[in-house]
């Protein structure tokens, strides 16, 4: 209920969330009389913590590729279509 | 946590080319994904890229400013809002030919990562790899 507030969503939607963090290995759950305690494993969460790095390959990849892509526009005569050779 | 990311290139090509590489349908077709981009101002469109599991493969932006032949700068959002992000190009006449400024920013802290385990396309692969890590050491337990 606590972590509940948090987030825009309903309280069933943040329990299926937990409930796949848990089977995922992310967060440890501890019940206390009705109450679920969660508590953050964090060896999983530091192997991703730095989650930028997907987003660094993404632009790395597509960086290279724009490179390509005026190296073979500059190759292509005006007006043609063909790759060079 | 970083939250911005900032990559720079200089291309032997002079500004307009790699403006036109920036701003041409056909053009961002070919190195970032396919799309219905419009160098227009508020206009709206899509980076569609294959669907993976978790991820329907698209990306919803819209054009924040556009100032030929210099900046351009749009929105960035992804798998369902949890990546909800801004990217700018800036490009600059220098002597080798042509700087490009990359900056992807916006990136929001653990919440967004929480959110983004459940729904990012990567983060399904991981945590399918977790549970099997996980299945296994309790299966190793007596």
């Amino acid at each position: 209920m606590e972590l509940a507030v948090h987030f825009k969503m309903s309280l069933p939607a943040v329990s299926q969330h937990l409930r796949q963090l848990r089977e995922a290995g992310l967060v440890e759950e501890r019940r206390q009389g009705r109450q679920r305690i969660y508590r953050l494993e964090a060896t999983p969460l530091r192997e991703v913590a730095d989650w930028l790095s997907h987003f660094e390959d993404f632009w790395r990849t597509r960086l290279v590729k724009l490179r390509d892509h005026l190296d073979a526009a500059k190759a292509k005569p005006a007006g043609t279509d063909k790759e060079p050779e | 946590m970083r939250r911005d990311l900032r990559f720079e290139e200089v291309y032997p090509y002079p500004l307009d080319v790699v403006w036109r590489s920036i701003t041409s349908r056909e053009a961002l077709a070919e190195w970032l994904a396919p799309n219905d981009f419009e160098p227009v101002l508020g206009r709206s469109f899509e980076f569609r890229s294959d669907p993976k599991p978790g991820w329907d493969g698209i990306i919803r932006c819209k054009v924040l400013e556009v100032d030929p032949p210099r900046t351009l700068r749009y929105s960035w959002v992804s798998a369902n809002g949890a990546v909800d992000t801004l990217v700018r190009f800036t490009l600059e006449t220098v002597p080798e030919g042509t700087r490009l400024l990359l900056e992807h920013t916006g990136f929001r802290g653990a919440k967004s990562l929480l959110i983004s385990f459940l729904i990012g396309a990567g983060w399904r692969k991981i945590l399918r790899h977790r549970v099997r890590a996980t299945v296994e050491r309790l299966a190793a337990q007596p």
